[in-house]
C-alpha cells in the first residue's frame, strides 16, 4: 500500500500543533515538556529557513546577473555587499567594529531615509486622497488626520493656554477612544481569523507545507 | 414524300412546312419575286424522289464514273477520291481548308470567275449538271439575272482573294464564334491578311473555292456567297431546302451537262450551280486578274445568312487535308486527326493571357497582411520585458519633498522656528515616572530594544530619555533584541549615554545580544532566559577572551528568571510585538513591572493593556511629545527636545498641505457638480 | 486546568464545532456574503494580466510564520494558491515575495503543489516564490526592482505588515499596477486606506480565501467568524449593560 507523502506531512503538523496547543491549557508536565521541546525546534527551524532563504535570494540575484537581466547591477552589488558582511561576521563576529561601521553607515542611514520617504508618500497620498476617492470615509479618515496632527505636534500660537487644552484633550480622546476603540474591534476580528486560520491548518484542509 | 430538314437545327419536318416546327428557322425563304423565287417555287413542287447524293452517283455510273467510295471510310492521311478529284493539287494545307470532309457537291472552278486551283477541272458530273443548268436558264428565257444579282452592288466585281489561309493557332479559343456578317465591319485581329476593302462583296466559300481548285480566302467577306450567274436555272436542293441561287457572276455560268437534266437529276441551288462552282485553270487566271465578273461579288441578306447550316459557315475555319492535320497524342483520342487538340489548350494549364498571376492587393490588405504575420511571429518570440516608460516627472512629490525637507532643515540650520516645550504632560507620565523612581537599583533592568533601524529616529529620542532616569538611579542596564539589527541599535544608544553617567561596559551594562524565533523566542526567553540566550553581544575583550558569557557577568549574576529584573521595557514601534511581550512574557515576570516605549502611532494598541482592570503594562511613553516632557520632568534636555523645533515645522507643513489636499479635492469636486 | 484554561478550550470547542457544522452545510445551505468591491476587481484584474502578458506578483509581509502575525500570511498563501492555478499558462506566472525565509520555503512549496494540481509541474520555478530580504525596510527597499522588471499588473500585498506597508502599496500605485492591501495591523490598515487602490479593512484580509472560492472550509471559516461576531458583539453589549447597571463588578 502506497503511503501518500501528503497524508505523512499533515499528520505531522496536526500532531504537533495539537501538542503545543494542548500545553497551553494542560498543565500536565509531559506534555509541557514536549511544547517546549518543539518550541526549540521552531526556532531552530526559523534560524535553519533564514539560510535557506539566504541561498534563495542568491540564487535569483546570481541568476539576473548571469543573464545580464535588467537590473542586474543592484543584483550585483547585493551579492558583494552579502558576501562581505557575512564573511566579516563569520569570522570576526557580528560585533566587530567594521559590521558596526557598516551598520551605523550603511543600513541605518538607508532605513532612515526609507521612513523619511513613507513620511512623503503619506503626505502626498494624504494630499489625492479626496481626488481620488470622493465619499464620506474620506473626508472623516483626513479630518481625523488633521485633528490628530494637530493636537499632537507642537502649538504653533502661543498664548492660547485654554484652546490648547481643549486641543490636546480632544486629540487624547479621539485617539484613545474612538480608534482605540475601533482598533479593538479590528483586532477581534483578526484574531477569529486568526484562529480560523489555525484551526484549518490544524485540521490539514489548508497545507500552506504542500501536498 | 420524304421530310424536308431544317437547315438550322437539321431535325425532320412535314415536307410543305414553312417555318421548323423546332427551332423556328425558315424552311423556305421569302419570295420577293425574283427568278429565284420562281425557281425555288419549282424546286419546291419538285420533290425530290430520291437522296440527291444518289443521284449524282447514278449519273456518274451512267456516265462511267467510278463510284465515289462513300462506304469507305477514309483512311487517316489519305483522302476519299471524290475529294481527291475536287482537291487541287499542290493547294496548300493551310488554304482556307474547312475542318472535315468537303461536301460532295462541291466542284472545283465556277465559269468565269474562280481560281482554278487544280488544272484537272471539275468532275464530269459536276460539268453535266451545269450544263443541265444553263439549258434550263435558256429555256426559260430568263437574262440570266437571278434576284440575287441585282442585290449585288458590283455583279461584276471580283471578289478578292486572299492569299495564304488562315489556320488555327494553338491558344486560341477554338469555339469562339466568328459571326462574318457581311454588313461587318470588324475583322478579328488575328486576320491580318483579310481583305480590307471589299466590304460590299463577299468572297466565295473556301469549300465552294475549293470545290473549283481554289482557295478560299477567310473573313467575314468571305461568307458572301457569290451571286447565282443570271439566268441560271434554279436547281432542286439536294436535301429539300429552297432554292438560293449560287452567287455566281452572270456570266459565269457553268457548262451545262449534256442532255439536259436527266431524269432524278440534281438540282443545285443557283449558287451551287457549275458557274460558280467550276475552276477551270482557264479560269483562274481570269479571276487572279481579278478582273472576272463572273465571280460577282454578292452580299447575302441577314435572313438568308442565318439560315446559313452552321457547318458550312466556317469562313475563318480551313479545313486541313488529313495529312496535314495533327494527330492527337495525348488523352483518350491519341492517334485520331483532325480533332481538338487537348494539349496545350484543355489539358495542360496555360498562363491566363489577360493580366498577371499576381493578385491584386491595395496598401491596406498589404498593411493588414504585414500586421497578422507580425502577430504570429511575435507570438513564437518571447517578449522580453520591457521596461516601462518613466512617468513623467511626478511635480507633486518632488514639491511635497522639498517642503518638507526645508522644513525639517530651517530649524536645525538657522535655530528657527522656535516651538515652546509642551506644557501638557500625558496623565501617564506621572506614574511612570514614579515607577522609574521607586526601582530597586540593585536588580538590573532588563530593556528590550525590538524596533527597526528606521524608526530609530524618534525612539532613540523616546527611549533615551527613560534610559537617562534609570541610569541616574544607577541600576544596571542588560540589552536583548529579537531583531536582528536591535543589538547595534542598542549599542548606539547606550554607548551615547554611558560615558554621561560612569556606565562601564561588562559592569553596569551588558548586551545579551539577538534572540531568534520571533514571538516564540520570546516564551522560551520567559519561561528559562539562561537556555534561550547563551553568548553576549559587544562584551569586553577581556570578557571575549576569558570565555565569558553575559550570564557571568556582574550585571546578569543573580538572574534567573525573568521576574529577577527588576524592571522590563520594551521599546518598540509594532503593536504586535508589544503585544507578545504583554501576553506571553507577563504571566511570568510576577511582580516585575512591564514598560512600553512606544511610538505614537502603537499607542492605541497598547493603552488598553495598561487601562485594564488587571493591567497587564504598567507603564508607557508614547511618541516625541511624551518624551519632550518626561525629558522636562527630569530637567535635562536631551534628543526629543533637540529635534523639538524640527518636528514642530515638519507636522505644520504637513498639516498644511494634507489641508490643501483637502480643500482641492473639494473644490474639483464642487466644480465637477456644477458642470454636471 | 485552571478556569480560564477551561474557558479557552470551550471557546476552541464552539469554534471548530461551528466550523465542522457550516462546512456539512456548505451545500445545502450556501452562503451569501457581502460584495467586497475590492475581490471583485481583483478577479479582473488577474484576468487582464494574463490576457495581456503580464504578471501577478503577491507580497506576503515581513511578518514571521509563527504568531497572530502569520494568520494573513497564510490567507495569502491561499489566494497564491488560487491565483497559481488561474495563471499557471499565462506566459508570466505569478511570483510570490516575503520578507521572512520560513515563509518563502512556504510559498514555494504552495507553488510546486498548485502547479502540480492543474498538471502544469514543468512551470514551476524555484525563484518563483522568493525571500527579497530578512528585514521590513530592506524588503521594501527591493520592491520596486521587482514590479519594474518583472512587468508587474497586480500587486497583491496579503501578510503581516509594519508602517512600511505604505512605501510598498505606494511603490505598486507608481508602477499604475492593480494593488489591493490587506493586513491584520490596524496602522498599517490606515496605511493602506490612503496609499492603496483597493485596501482591505478589518479583517477583510482573512476572507480572502472564501472570496476567490478556495475552498469549502474557507467559506465554512468565514461563516463561523460572522456567528461568533454577532455573539461577541452580544456580549459586549450585555456585559455594558449590566456593568452599568451594577448587575456585574
Amino acid at each position: 500500500m502506497r503511503v501518500r507523502l501528503s497524508a505523512l506531512w499533515a499528520a505531522v503538523a496536526l500532531a504537533a500543533g495539537l501538542f503545543v496547543l494542548l500545553g497551553y491549557f494542560v498543565q500536565f508536565k509531559a506534555i509541557q515538556d514536549l511544547r517546549l521541546t518543539f518550541l526549540h525546534w521552531a526556532v531552530l527551524l526559523a534560524g535553519a529557513a533564514l539560510i535557506v532563504g539566504l541561498v534563495n535570494l542568491v540564487s535569483v540575484h546570481w541568476r539576473k546577473v548571469g543573464l545580464l537581466e535588467e537590473g542586474w547591477i543592484y543584483s550585483a552589488v547585493l551579492i558583494l555587499a552579502l558576501v562581505i558582511t557575512l564573511g566579516l561576521g563569520l569570522f570576526f563576529g557580528p560585533d566587530n567594529a567594521v559590521a558596526l561601521y557598516i551598520f551605523s553607515n550603511f543600513q541605518l542611514p538607508v532605513e532612515t531615509s526609507l521612513m523619511a520617504l513613507l513620511a512623503v508618500s503619506l503626505v502626498v497620498a494624504g494630499f489625492r486622497l479626496v481626488s481620488r476617492r470622493r465619499d464620506l470615509y474620506t473626508l472623516i479618515f483626513l479630518a481625523t488626520a488633521l485633528f490628530v496632527m494637530v493636537g499632537t505636534a507642537p502649538w504653533p500660537l502661543p498664548g492660547l493656554g485654554t484652546f490648547e487644552v481643549v486641543v490636546r484633550d480632544l486629540r487624547a480622546w479621539i485617539s484613545q477612544v474612538w480608534a482605540a476603540g475601533g482598533a479593538r474591534g479590528i483586532l477581534l476580528g483578526v484574531a477569529l481569523g486568526a484562529t480560523a486560520t489555525g484551526l484549518r491548518v490544524l485540521l490539514g484542509t489548508e497545507r500552506p507545507y504542500g501536498g | 414524300m420524304s421530310e424536308q430538314r431544317c437547315p438550322m437545327c437539321s431535325r425532320p419536318n412535314p415536307p410543305d412546312a414553312r417555318e421548323c416546327r423546332h427551332c423556328g428557322a425558315r424552311l423556305t425563304p421569302l419570295d420577293l419575286g425574283g427568278p429565284a423565287s420562281g425557281s425555288g417555287s419549282q424546286r419546291q413542287q419538285t420533290p425530290p424522289e430520291q437522296d440527291w447524293l444518289a443521284r449524282i452517283r447514278a449519273e456518274s455510273e451512267a456516265a462511267g464514273e467510278p463510284e465515289p467510295e462513300s462506304a469507305a471510310e477514309p483512311v487517316a492521311g489519305e483522302l476519299p477520291s471524290w475529294l481527291e478529284e475536287i482537291k487541287p493539287e499542290g493547294s496548300p494545307p493551310e488554304a482556307g481548308e474547312e475542318a472535315g470532309r468537303v461536301p460532295a457537291f462541291k466542284a472545283d472552278g465556277e465559269p468565269g470567275g474562280t481560281k482554278a486551283a487544280d488544272e484537272s477541272g471539275p468532275p464530269e458530273w459536276l460539268r453535266r449538271i451545269r450544263a443541265r443548268e444553263e439549258e434550263r436558264a435558256q429555256d426559260s428565257g430568263e437574262d440570266g439575272q437571278d434576284w440575287l444579282s441585282g442585290l449585288r452592288g458590283s455583279p461584276g466585281a471580283e471578289p478578292e482573294l486572299e492569299e495564304g489561309s488562315y489556320s488555327p493557332r494553338p491558344g486560341r479559343d477554338m469555339a469562339a464564334p466568328k459571326p462574318a456578317a457581311p454588313e461587318s465591319p470588324d475583322r478579328p485581329p488575328e486576320r491580318p491578311r483579310e481583305r480590307p476593302a471589299a466590304v460590299s462583296q463577299e468572297a466565295i466559300p473556301s469549300w465552294l473555292r475549293q470545290a473549283g481548285g481554289q482557295d478560299a480566302p477567310p473573313g467575314p467577306d468571305r461568307s458572301a456567297e457569290q451571286l447565282p450567274p443570271s439566268g441560271s436555272p434554279p436547281a432542286t436542293p439536294p436535301f429539300g431546302l429552297p432554292h438560293v441561287q449560287a452567287l455566281i457572276g452572270e456570266e459565269g455560268a457553268g457548262e451545262a451537262p449534256p442532255g439536259g437534266k436527266p431524269e432524278g437529276e440534281v438540282d443545285l441551288p443557283d449558287w451551287m450551280d457549275a458557274a460558280s462552282l467550276e475552276g477551270p485553270a482557264e479560269a483562274l487566271p481570269a479571276a487572279g486578274e481579278g478582273e472576272d465578273s463572273r465571280l460577282a461579288p454578292a452580299t447575302l441578306p441577314s435572313w438568308l445568312e442565318a439560315m446559313r447550316p452552321v457547318e458550312t459557315f466556317r469562313p475563318v475555319v480551313q479545313i486541313q487535308t488529313e495529312d496535314d492535320q495533327a494527330v492527337e497524342s495525348a488523352g483518350p483520342l491519341a492517334g485520331l486527326r483532325g480533332v481538338l487538340i487537348a494539349e496545350p489548350l484543355v489539358a495542360m494549364p496555360r498562363t491566363a493571357t489577360v493580366g498577371s498571376m499576381q493578385l491584386a492587393v491595395s496598401e491596406r490588405q498589404y498593411a493588414q497582411a504585414e500586421l497578422l504575420h507580425r502577430m504570429v511571429e511575435d507570438e513564437e518570440r518571447e517578449v522580453q520585458a520591457s521596461r516601462r516608460a518613466r512617468p513623467q516627472l511626478n511635480f507633486i512629490r518632488w514639491a511635497v519633498a522639498g517642503v518638507l525637507l526645508f522644513a525639517t532643515a530651517l530649524p536645525v540650520l538657522s535655530g528657527s522656528p522656535r516651538f515652546s516645550l509642551p506644557s501638557l504632560e500625558p496623565r501617564e507620565l506621572g506614574s511612570l515616572f514614579t515607577l522609574i523612581d521607586t526601582l530597586p537599583a540593585e536588580r538590573p533592568a532588563l530593556l528590550v530594544f525590538d524596533y527597526e533601524p528606521g524608526y530609530s529616529g524618534e525612539l532613540d529620542a523616546v527611549g533615551e530619555a527613560l534610559i537617562e532616569q534609570i541610569m541616574v538611579r544607577g541600576i544596571p542596564i542588560a540589552t536583548m533584541t529579537t531583531r536582528p539589527t536591535g543589538s547595534p541599535l542598542a549599542m548606539r544608544v547606550i554607548d551615547r549615554l554611558a560615558p554621561l553617567h560612569d556606565y562601564v561596559p561588562g559592569e553596569e551594562v551588558v548586551h545579551m545580544g539577538y534572540l531568534s524565533g520571533g514571538a516564540t523566542a520570546v516564551q522560551l526567553f520567559s519561561l528559562r532566559p539562561r537556555e534561550a540566550i547563551l553568548q553576549g553581544f559587544d562584551l569586553p575583550q577581556d570578557m571575549q577572551e576569558a570565555g565569558t558569557t553575559a550570564w557571568d557577568t556582574p550585571v546578569l549574576r543573580g538572574v534567573a528568571a525573568l521576574s529577577d529584573f527588576s524592571l522590563v521595557t520594551v521599546i518598540t514601534a509594532g503593536t504586535e510585538t508589544a503585544r507578545v511581550w504583554a501576553e506571553q512574557a507577563k504571566n511570568y515576570m510576577g511582580q516585575t513591572p512591564l514598560v512600553m516605549v512606544l511610538s505614537a502611532g502603537a499607542e492605541p494598541m497598547v493603552r488598553p493593556y495598561y487601562e485594564a482592570r488587571e493591567p497587564r503594562v504598567n507603564g508607557i511613553l508614547t511618541g516625541l511629545p511624551a518624551a519632550t516632557a518626561y525629558e522636562r520632568r527630569m530637567g535635562r534636555e536631551g534628543l526629543a527636545a533637540q529635534r523639538w523645533n524640527a518636528f514642530g515645522t515638519a507636522m505644520l507643513a504637513s498639516e498644511v498641505i494634507l489641508a490643501a489636499g483637502v480643500a482641492y479635492g473639494l473644490v474639483q469636486w464642487w466644480m465637477a457638480r456644477q458642470e454636471r | 486546568m485552571t478556569g480560564s484554561a477551561w474557558q479557552g478550550l470551550a471557546a476552541l470547542a464552539v469554534f471548530l464545532g461551528l466550523l465542522l457544522l457550516f462546512a456539512a452545510l456548505g451545500r445545502r445551505l450556501p452562503a451569501t456574503f457581502r460584495p467586497i468591491p475590492a475581490f471583485e476587481a481583483l478577479g479582473r484584474a488577474i484576468e487582464r494580466a494574463v490576457e495581456a502578458g503580464q504578471r501577478v506578483h503577491i507580497s506576503l509581509g515581513t511578518g514571521s510564520t509563527v504568531g497572530q502575525e502569520s494568520a494573513p500570511a497564510f490567507a495569502g498563501l491561499a489566494a497564491l494558491s488560487s491565483i497559481a492555478r488561474t495563471t499557471s499558462m499565462s506566459d508570466r506566472p505569478v511570483v510570490a515575495t516575503t520578507g521572512d525565509a520560513a515563509m518563502a520555503i512556504l510559498a514555494r512549496d504552495t507553488l510546486r503543489s498548485a502547479y502540480q494540481s492543474v498538471g502544469a509541474a514543468e512551470r514551476y520555478e524555484p525563484t518563483a516564490g522568493r525571500l527579497l530580504a530578512p528585514t521590513p525596510f530592506s524588503y521594501v527597499a527591493g520592491l520596486p526592482l521587482v514590479l519594474a522588471t518583472e512587468g508587474v499588473a497586480v500587486h497583491m500585498l496579503t501578510g503581516s505588515f509594519g508602517v512600511e506597508a505604505a512605501l510598498a502599496a505606494d511603490f505598486g500605485e507608481r508602477e499604475n499596477a492593480f494593488v489591493i492591501a490587506g493586513t491584520d495591523d490596524v496602522q498599517s490598515q490606515a496605511l493602506f486606506f490612503a496609499t492603496a487602490e483597493y485596501p482591505l479593512i478589518g479583517e477583510e484580509v482573512f476572507a480572502t480565501g472564501a472570496y476567490l472560492e478556495v475552498g469549502g472550509l474557507h467559506t465554512a471559516s468565514l461563516r463561523t467568524q460572522d456567528v461568533l461576531r454577532w455573539a461577541i458583539i452580544a456580549l459586549i453589549l450585555g456585559g455594558t449593560l449590566l456593568s452599568t447597571f451594577g448587575v456585574l463588578r
